[in-house]
């Protein structure tokens, strides 16, 4: 970068002769003949290392153009050497450096102190120059470094949040788990009570009872061994879900026909408590799905919705399609649930509520049903209102009609 | 003589019934109650000599209700079986608040005959 001077003097002998003491310098000159004209020159260049500035000159001297100079806040670095005819007056150079000059050289002036000053001033220039690139380089390094710091940060965070999420997956692996081991030791030992205590009761003194308790108690056999089939085939259902998350097998199914043989399946459940089953889904919608899941899905909505209505009540199947999805309605007429109920429903630590008839269940059908659903990158939700009745809705990938 | 009265609470239906022909069977009378909301009516209304009760009962706890039975002036020397299928209470028998005695899911038909008898002589 050269080394760019502003020579100002209303004499143009003057300014040459500034110019050859200085020709060696391999500097660059600017010349101005009066105050006015360095101003001006200041205006459009930039970039000075110094300034030869004559005091003496008309209409505007040396010192009222440094005040000038110097209101400019761009100009205020340049150091301002003033070259007088003056004998070197305590006054006259107070009044100089109070305006801001740096130096002071007599006129006429020595060529070799001339030099030598400029020179001081070059280099000075030059080691501000290069003081200032370091600290844009600096800077610019310290800007990588924040940048590289976010950088990492949000890397960890990134990492943070993959974790966290692979820890609650764990958990609820593992919530899934003590759920498996809660209802293995307490819903299926009740049933187990109830056989072993009916049966013992047989088998200890069958010739002191009466033909009534010997019913009474062959009934409670049948019926505790049924309830133990039923809780046996969820157990297994969960526990072939967790253990071959790869048996999804999705096929064309026509929706409506996959929810009939469901529901032919519950009719006599239904029929006990003088429930209306009805089937509204439209005739022709077909869906992607797994038959085995659809099944057990539409199967454990029903048996609830039938668990909770009360007798002579309504449940209806209907379906609607959303976007990419069916979305299959199971309502019921029944009592309903309170919100905190509602809000815990899908959850693991959901144990199961006894219906209106007092029926029991295991807690694991609404775990199942949530796990199918999601399996088929369907949604699972619930509407209720106490007293009125609940309506479940779950979405499945439906197949367009229009594009068969 | 009069028969002696045992209250047995269960959400479990099948157990209830069971339980009940057993009991019955053997000469006491018996009431059953699936839930534990109206237990302290019950009491009052039935004057059991013995209380028989699960630990799960749907919402309720049990093991909550035998404490407050307990607490009671003219029910805590009322004693209380407590059974689980779950929970192993055999250290909490005779605590402050905790039930007489504790009888395990599934049981044997001898204990829990020699059980009640006992706790109803007592």
């Amino acid at each position: 970068m050269p080394i760019k001077i502003l020579l100002v003097d209303d004499n143009e002998n003057n300014l040459l002769s500034m110019e050859v003491a200085l020709e060696k310098g391999n500097y660059v000159f600017f010349r101005a003949n009066s105050g006015r004209e360095a101003l001006r020159i200041l205006l459009h260049e930039e970039d000075f290392s110094l300034i030869l500035l004559d005091v003496k000159m008309p209409i505007m001297d040396g010192y009222e153009t440094a005040e000038l100079i110097y209101q400019r806040d761009k100009l205020q670095q340049i150091p301002i050497i003033f070259i007088t005819a003056h004998d070197y007056e305590e006054a006259a150079m107070f009044k100089g450096y109070q305006t801001g000059a740096v130096d002071f050289i007599r006129k006429p002036f020595n060529a070799e102190i001339l030099r030598s000053k400029v020179a001081v001033f070059a280099e000075l220039y030059r080691k501000n120059q290069l003081l200032r690139k370091q600290e844009e380089k600096l800077q610019a390094i310290n800007a990588d470094l924040l940048r590289l710091n976010r950088e990492l940060e949000q890397r960890v965070l990134d990492r943070t949040v993959a974790l966290e999420n692979l820890n609650q997956e764990l958990q609820a692996l593992n919530i899934s788990k003590d759920k498996f081991l809660s209802v293995m030791s307490h819903d299926l030992r009740n049933p187990l009570t109830a056989l072993l205590a009916s049966s013992g009761k047989l088998n200890e003194d069958p010739e002191n009872l009466s033909p009534g308790q010997v019913k009474q108690l062959s009934q409670i056999i049948h019926r505790t061994s049924n309830k133990l089939l039923n809780q046996l085939n969820e157990v297994i259902e969960w526990a072939k879900k967790q253990s071959s998350k790869t048996s999804f097998n999705p096929q064309k199914i026509r929706l409506a026909t996959g929810a009939e043989e469901s529901m032919e399946v519950l009719k006599p459940n239904a029929h006990q408590k003088k429930i209306n089953l009805q089937n509204h889904i439209p005739k022709d919608m077909e869906v992607m799905a797994d038959p085995l899941m659809l099944r057990s899905i539409v199967q454990n909505l029903i048996t609830n919705a039938i668990k909770y209505t009360p007798e002579g009540g309504l449940v209806r199947l209907s379906a609607k399609i959303e976007g990419q999805m069916a979305c299959i309605f199971v309502e019921d007429t029944g009592i309903g649930m309170a919100a905190e109920t509602k809000a815990r429903l899908f959850n693991t630590d959901q144990k199961s509520l006894s219906g209106t008839n007092n029926e029991q269940g295991s807690g694991l059908g609404l775990l199942l049903v949530s796990d199918f659903v999601t399996q088929h990158g369907g949604k699972i939700g619930v509407e209720s209102t106490p007293g009125a009745g609940t309506t479940i809705c779950f979405t499945i990938p439906v197949i367009q009609l229009d594009n068969a | 003589m009069k028969r002696e009265r045992i209250l047995v609470v269960d959400d479990d239906d099948d157990i209830l019934e069971i339980v009940t022909l057993l009991l019955s069977e053997r000469g006491y009378e018996v009431r059953m109650l699936n839930h534990g909301k109206t237990i302290f009516d019950n009491i009052r209304e039935f004057q059991p000599g013995l209380i028989l009760m699960d630990v799960m009962l749907g919402d309720m706890d049990g093991r909550a209700i035998c404490q407050d039975l307990k607490k009671d002036p003219l029910i805590g020397s009322l004693p209380v079986i407590l059974i689980s299928g779950t929970h192993d209470l055999a250290e909490s028998i005779n605590l402050p608040g905790g039930p007489d005695d504790f009888i395990a899911k599934p049981f044997d038909l001898d204990e829990l005959y020699a059980k009640v008898e006992r706790h109803l002589a007592a």
